[in-house]
């Protein structure tokens, strides 16, 4: 059967990647390109004591950069942290961000940007296409193998006062340069090693299952599956291995490739919601709903999961059509197995009286419109009931 | 829910989110990019436009970061040699140093400092100019830095400068223009000169053209076109006698009223009318009636006074023409009365040889009668009446035409004495003379000057019915500038007849000597008027003053003979007739030639009579040749149908050169009666004549 997406309008933006080992130590090179005689330098206190900002400092006095360091930013950055950051920004006439973190430290550093070069407040961008003027230069160096902001277009940022991640998604967002370097893996624990990775893996099959996939963002999507299916569990294993860590940091950006340009569905519209609601790891909110979803979606791209099952290791051409979603979903928690995760929604504190709610805010998301079935409210609830 | 807008929402959504939103773009710089760039060219437009130069300079080092291109002009450096330059060696060694002590002392506040300070920029080619420098220092990204306006202020010091030599050259120029002014006074001072000059020379026409109005005889004046009087001449002012003063203003009808037939005519009218119709009035023979109710015969004339052809009032003439209509009248009186002496003279020649009959036999008679007869005292009254016939019949024929005086070289004072004398012969007046100065002869028809003495003795007694003194006087006069009127210049005797009577009236003096006018009841009003005739046919002239109550003088003018004409008169030498001898008389009148005759037989003569000339000649040829001639013959002048004596004395005189004849006319205005000798004749005898009076002739 014919893939009709190619016949359809697509597009893939993507920024200036530097892969590999030592990419990270280009940061001084590439703030005097952009002519960022003073950049502001994103980070988050985690990425301090681990060392890795502290390298890129190095690197920036080396090159005769100066920088103000904004470190102010707790998971899921806030809206109040990106005015901070904004203010600091301003004050101390930045020319450019250099945002060294996981998603948190480069959605905050997405919004400074636009804030300061808009001069709105950054919950005025929320939806699509909001961003006018381009943010200054942006140059991240990640340090997660998982949310993938340092190639995305999108950047989530929580209200506190409504208690919700606000989506901003826009082309604008996508980074200039992506510095994306294994080294900074190391450190990283067992549980955000799991939680990202499992994040990359629901973006690259939200993506390769979405209605607006391309051919371009499948290889992506196919890659990043292929690769975190084989060197996950190792990397899990042997968290300083390089090797397995380049794997791991490799899927997330193809993951990150994919999901930019063909958006996700279901899975990340009911994970925003819950965790913007609960404020839990978007990782394994991801992970938790992927199971519900898949038994939900798969009617509407039973070959695209077909495909993904095979890449799980499954022979989909021995299995019968009726058993194949099953078969997948079987996969899958057997991959969660195999690098030690595991639960259900009940587990992390949701309760069913909650479900309503959620499945509004999952509705609104606009995550949802790229998935492969168009569900009622009623679908969502029953997927939420589900993951419990 | 809508379906159909629910899906498009969602649609469009998608389309965003998987970049195919037309504000899906990737990030791009270019656009703002180009943005900046064409805000920062336009802005380095404006700084390279400004005409200040600045320089920004890093604080630490003094090297200029950015220079506006103003800067390059001042300094004449190019853009790239300036930017490796520290702005402290681009000013002279004074300035350098002033530079480096404000800046040291800038208490980096942000505000300017050095505002306005003047320094000197040392340009590429070592010249000076004079700046005035404001610094300011600023902030940008970590770094200071001075913004140093410069301006170039050679030009105002230039213009200082200028306007310093200037000042001087002004005064330079104000000291020169001090001599230009003495000069231009100088000139200025003739041209005040030349105009006073032809200020006076103006004032002079002006004075000229015055003097000439108020020579004019006639009254001149003019009014503005409301006919209030502007000016008056000199005339005017005597005949209006009325001055123009400062402050006070009069209409001419104000003070001269004009009537014509008793109707008055406003002067104010006429004024208006010439005004009106721009053109010139002019009446005629109208009657002024001037202050004191003075009334004059006047012509007056009126003429609008046209300015640059706008009419800015009138000018009124009036001519006083009283004396022209008096003469007028006086012309046509003489006329009148010389047709009556035409009429006079045309009856005289009978008139006087009816008379001459009429006395010749009144004289007989009263020879012929008793000495007391009664009707001896009748006769010699019926001869006195024949005299003033004669005399009447005397002065018609002086107004005829012609009746040229018989004149003679004469002495007067015996003249006047005899006719005085005669005429106030048996009055109560007293006659007094005065010939003090032995005036000198005149040349005068005796008969006509004695007639003129008589009239004004006549006159003076009359006008003394009580008696009192008639003075009469001689004395000789020049007429010269002071000429009297009707006088031409020479010698004269002035003869003067006062009486103490009454006087005349003022009023009626003007007209003594008009005919038929007379004061008296008994008067026939041709008296002076004669008498004035006489005179002017004597070239002389008769004059009177008097005073009511004081009595009354005529001044008579008689023109005093030449030397020439005095000897003349002294030519006929003829020897008086000692006694009663032949005589041949002729005229056509038989009963004068029968009375005379018969009265000069009767004194002893033996005389033949003659009805003509032809008679008369052949009569004095048949006695010349009987070798007796006449003594004396007596002839008319005048035979009607015959010849006369005028013809008849050529005749006889070819006969006998040496004949003694007389010539008697009643016709004297003939001019052998005035200069009998030039025909022939020795002696005149007028008619009407007693027999006496041509004894007397004969025998002298």
């Amino acid at each position: 059967m014919a893939d009709s997406s190619v016949f359809e309008l697509r597009k893939f933006v993507a920024p200036e990647i530097v892969y590999g080992e030592g990419a990270r130590l280009l940061a001084g090179r590439y703030c005097s390109i952009f002519q960022m005689k003073k950049v502001l330098l994103v980070t988050d206190p985690g990425i301090i004591d681990a060392g890795i900002t502290g390298d890129i400092v190095n690197v920036l006095k080396e090159t005769n950069i100066s920088y103000s360091i904004f470190s102010d930013i707790q998971p899921n950055p806030r809206a109040e942290s990106v005015m901070k950051g904004a203010e600091l920004y301003e004050k101390n006439h930045c020319t450019g961000i250099l945002a060294v973190g996981g998603g948190s430290a480069i959605d905050c550093a997405k919004g400074i940007g636009i804030v300061s070069s808009n001069r709105r407040h950054i919950l005025e961008f929320e939806g699509v296409d909001k961003v006018l003027i381009p943010a200054p230069p942006l140059i991240c160096i990640p340090t997660t193998s998982g949310s993938s902001a340092d190639v995305s277009q999108f950047a989530i940022i929580s209200d506190r006062e409504r208690k919700v991640k606000v989506a901003i998604i826009s082309k604008a967002l996508v980074p200039d340069v992506a510095l994306i370097d294994p080294v900074t893996l190391l450190t990283l624990s067992h549980e955000l090693t799991q939680n990202t990775v499992l994040d990359a893996l629901t973006h690259a099959i939200e993506a390769y299952v979405s209605n607006a996939h391309s051919s371009i963002t499948d290889i992506h999507a196919q890659e990043a599956i292929r690769l975190i299916v084989k060197y996950l569990p190792y990397a899990i294993l042997e968290p300083m291995n390089l090797t397995y860590r380049t794997y791991t940091m490799l899927a997330s950006m193809h993951a990150g490739l994919a999901f930019s340009n063909a958006s996700l569905g279901a899975v990340h519209a009911m994970a925003h919601s819950l965790g913007g609601f609960l404020d839990l790891p978007h990782g394994m909110c991801n992970a938790l709903l992927l199971p519900a979803v898949i038994r939900y979606n798969y009617s509407g791209a039973p070959e695209r999961y077909d495909m993904i099952a095979s890449l799980f290791g499954s022979s989909i051409s021995d299995i019968s059509p009726e058993n194949r979603m099953d078969v997948l979903i079987q996969k899958i928690v057997e991959f969660y197995n195999q690098i030690g995760f595991s639960g259900c929604l009940s587990d992390i504190g949701v309760n069913s009286s909650q479900i309503a709610q959620l499945t509004q805010k999952a509705m609104n998301d606009a995550c949802m419109v790229t998935n492969p079935r168009k569900p009622e409210i009623g679908d969502i609830k029953a997927i939420y009931e589900s993951a419990l | 829910m809508n379906q159909h807008s629910d899906n498009q929402d969602d649609k469009n959504l998608r389309d965003g989110i998987i970049g195919l939103g037309s504000l899906s773009h990737q990030k791009s710089y270019y656009p703002e990019l180009k943005q900046k760039i064409a805000d920062l060219e336009r802005f380095r437009t404006l700084l390279d436009e400004t005409a200040d130069a600045i320089f920004l300079v890093c604080v630490s080092s003094g090297i200029c970061i950015d220079v506006n291109r103003a800067a390059t002009t001042l300094t004449g450096y190019t853009t790239e040699v300036l930017l490796r330059k520290d702005i402290r060696y681009l000013l002279t060694s004074d300035s350098r140093d002033y530079f480096v002590e404000i800046t040291h002392s800038n208490n980096k506040t942000g505000a300017p400092f050095a505002i306005r300070s003047e320094v000197s920029i040392l340009t590429a080619d070592n010249q000076e100019i004079p700046v005035e420098i404001t610094v300011r220092e600023v902030t940008l990204t970590d770094e200071s830095y001075y913004v140093v306006v410069a301006r170039d202020i050679s030009d105002r010091k230039k213009t200082e400068s200028e306007l310093e030599q200037y000042r001087l050259h002004l005064e330079e120029m104000v000291a020169e223009r001090n001599e230009e002014l003495i000069v231009a006074n100088q000139e200025l001072l003739y041209e005040v000169r030349s105009r006073i000059k032809a200020e006076e020379n103006l004032e002079e026409e002006k004075e000229r053209l015055e003097i000439t109005l108020k020579s004019i005889g006639d009254a001149v004046i003019t009014t503005d076109i409301l006919g209030t009087i502007t000016y008056v001449n000199n005339a005017a002012e005597k005949m209006l006698g009325y001055r123009i003063f400062t402050g006070e203003t009069k209409k001419l009808s104000e003070i001269l009223m004009i009537s014509r037939d008793d109707k008055e005519i406003e002067p104010g009218n006429l004024i208006h009318q010439a005004i009106a119709s721009g053109r010139t009035i002019i009446i005629d023979d109208v009657i002024g009636i001037f202050r004191h109710s003075i009334k004059k015969i006047i012509a007056i004339i009126i003429s609008p006074i046209v300015q640059s052809s706008r009419i800015s009032g009138a000018v009124i003439v009036i001519r006083d023409i009283t004396e022209r209509i008096r003469l007028t009248e006086e012309i046509q009186k003489h006329e009148r009365l010389e047709s009556l002496g035409v009429l006079a003279g045309g009856i005289a020649h009978d008139f006087n040889n009816i008379l001459t009959a009429i006395l010749a036999n009144i004289s007989l008679s009263i020879e012929l009668l008793e000495e007391d007869a009664p009707a001896a005292e009748r006769m010699r009254e019926a001869e006195r009446a024949t005299f003033r016939a004669k005399g009447l019949t005397q002065q018609l024929l002086t107004f005829s035409k012609g009746g040229a005086p018989i004149r003679e070289c004469s002495q007067i004072e015996n003249l006047i004495k005899e006719t005085a004398g005669f005429a106030a012969s048996g009055s109560n007046v007293q006659l007094m003379y005065d010939f003090s100065d032995s005036p000198a002869l005149v040349d005068i028809d005796k008969g006509q000057i004695s007639q003129v003495i008589q009239n004004l003795v006549l006159n003076a007694q009359q006008a003394m019915p009580d008696g009192g003194r008639i003075i009469i006087t001689a004395h000789n006069a020049v007429v010269g500038m002071d000429h009297i009127q009707g006088l031409s210049l020479g010698k004269y005797v002035r003869i003067t007849v006062t009486d103490e009577g009454q006087g005349i009236p003022h009023n009626a003096i003007p007209h003594i000597f008009e005919p038929y006018f007379s004061t008296k009841e008994t008067g026939n009003g041709l008296g002076l008027t004669s008498s004035m005739f006489i005179l002017k046919k004597h070239q002389g002239t008769i004059e009177v003053t008097s005073e009511p109550g004081m009595g009354t003088t005529f001044i008579l003018w008689l023109p005093a003979c030449k030397e020439s004409d005095h000897v003349a008169s002294e030519t006929v030498d003829i020897k008086p007739i000692e006694r009663a001898g032949y005589a041949l008389l002729m005229d056509d009148e038989e009963s004068i030639l029968t009375v005379v005759s018969t009265l000069l037989k009767r004194s002893g003569w033996e005389v033949t009579c003659a009805h003509n000339g032809d008679e008369a000649v052949r009569a004095y040829a048949d006695a010349m040749k009987e070798g007796r001639p006449y003594d004396v013959v007596i002839m008319d002048l005048v035979i009607p149908g015959g010849m006369g004596g005028k013809e008849a004395i050529r005749a006889i005189k070819d006969i006998d050169p040496d004949v003694f004849a007389i010539v008697s006319s009643g016709y004297s205005n003939d001019p052998v009666m005035a200069d009998p000798t030039q025909y022939g004749f020795s002696r005149v005898l007028p008619k009407p004549y007693k027999i006496k009076d041509l004894l007397a002739i004969i025998h002298h």
